[in-house]
């Protein structure tokens, strides 16, 4: 094959969001482990959308086979920007383990997402045909999220 | 509130998909269009994966513009790798030229590839025509 150029992809930053979670259920089934985690509050923030996360507006529901291997996320959520629009979102990924430099011998878990939205006429509809990549990790004390999420061009 | 340092995002090209696609069939529902476009064949290459698309193996079903391709690959090892493509077809205003912004998961066994199966991708795609086919140009997240 002839030689192929390679186009490149860019990304810039769109906006963050930090999410609250009063409570974690996990259950194993007979073929696999389910996760529901809720977020109890959440706020976004950033150039490109700012609101917060509609408290009980759905929930991760997550898929494992051994936890410890990962975990694949699957969140069902509503958010509201701050001029009142109603924007749903399907946060799709990863969690993976990577080695926790602030704990020598301990690992933290890390996300990868490319959440979809679904957003009506108006300001925010970019958000419902642009592919958006996020990372984020998962933090204590309190229990929260911090995703950051990237436009890509 | 303060804005906090915002961590950067490393994009890693992995491979390049020829996605040959023929008998292309759509129309235009009460709620929303759809698309059956058959895989009929294709390769894979680039850095970290090398293979081929299994003829035949599955489609896009496209609905609104909204790219949703389920198909199989093999490695050069023979590995089976189940793909599924989810984005957006959107169209260059000034040539008309579409281009895609999507984003390929993966299924495969545990060995050598298993990495496709918890890493994001984002992928370039580009339609060509006559014969009929797709390149996308898939970037890892690290």
């Amino acid at each position: 094959m002839a030689e192929l150029q390679i186009p490149g992809i860019e990304v810039e930053y769109a906006f963050s969001i930090t999410m609250n979670f009063a409570e974690r259920i996990d259950f194993v089934g007979p073929r696999r482990g389910k996760g529901y985690v809720p977020p109890a509050s959440g706020t976004v923030y950033g150039p490109l959308l700012n609101g917060r996360v509609v408290p009980y507006s759905g929930a991760d529901f997550a898929i494992f086979r051994e936890v410890s291997q990962g975990i694949k996320a699957n969140t069902h959520y509503m958010l509201q920007a701050d001029d009142g629009t109603w924007i749903y979102i399907n946060n799709r990924g990863y969690l993976n383990r990577s080695p926790d430099p602030a704990n020598p011998g301990q690992t933290k878990l890390y996300f990868r997402m490319t959440p979809m939205f679904e957003a009506p006429a108006g300001p925010h509809e970019w958000l419902a045909r642009t592919m958006i990549v996020g990372t984020g990790e998962r933090l204590t004390n309190p229990d929260r999220s911090q995703f950051t999420y990237y436009r890509v061009k | 509130m303060a804005q906090p340092d915002i961590p950067p995002v490393n994009l890693d090209y992995a491979f390049t998909i020829r996605l040959e696609t023929s008998g292309r069939i759509a129309f235009d529902g009460p709620m929303r269009s759809r698309v059956f476009e058959p895989v009929s064949g294709g390769e894979v290459f680039g850095p970290k994966f090398n293979g081929r698309v299994v003829p035949q193996s599955g489609a896009d079903y496209a609905s609104n513009n909204m790219m949703d391709a389920h198909l199989m690959l093999q490695a050069s090892d023979g590995t089976w790798v189940y793909m599924n493509v989810i984005g957006y077809e959107h169209t260059v205003t000034d040539d008309g030229t579409p281009y895609f912004r999507v984003s390929p998961y993966f299924d495969t066994p545990a060995g050598p590839h298993e990495w496709l199966g918890k890493t994001v991708f984002i992928a370039h795609a580009e339609r060509f025509h006559n014969p009929g086919y797709l390149m996308l140009h898939v970037y890892a997240l690290l």
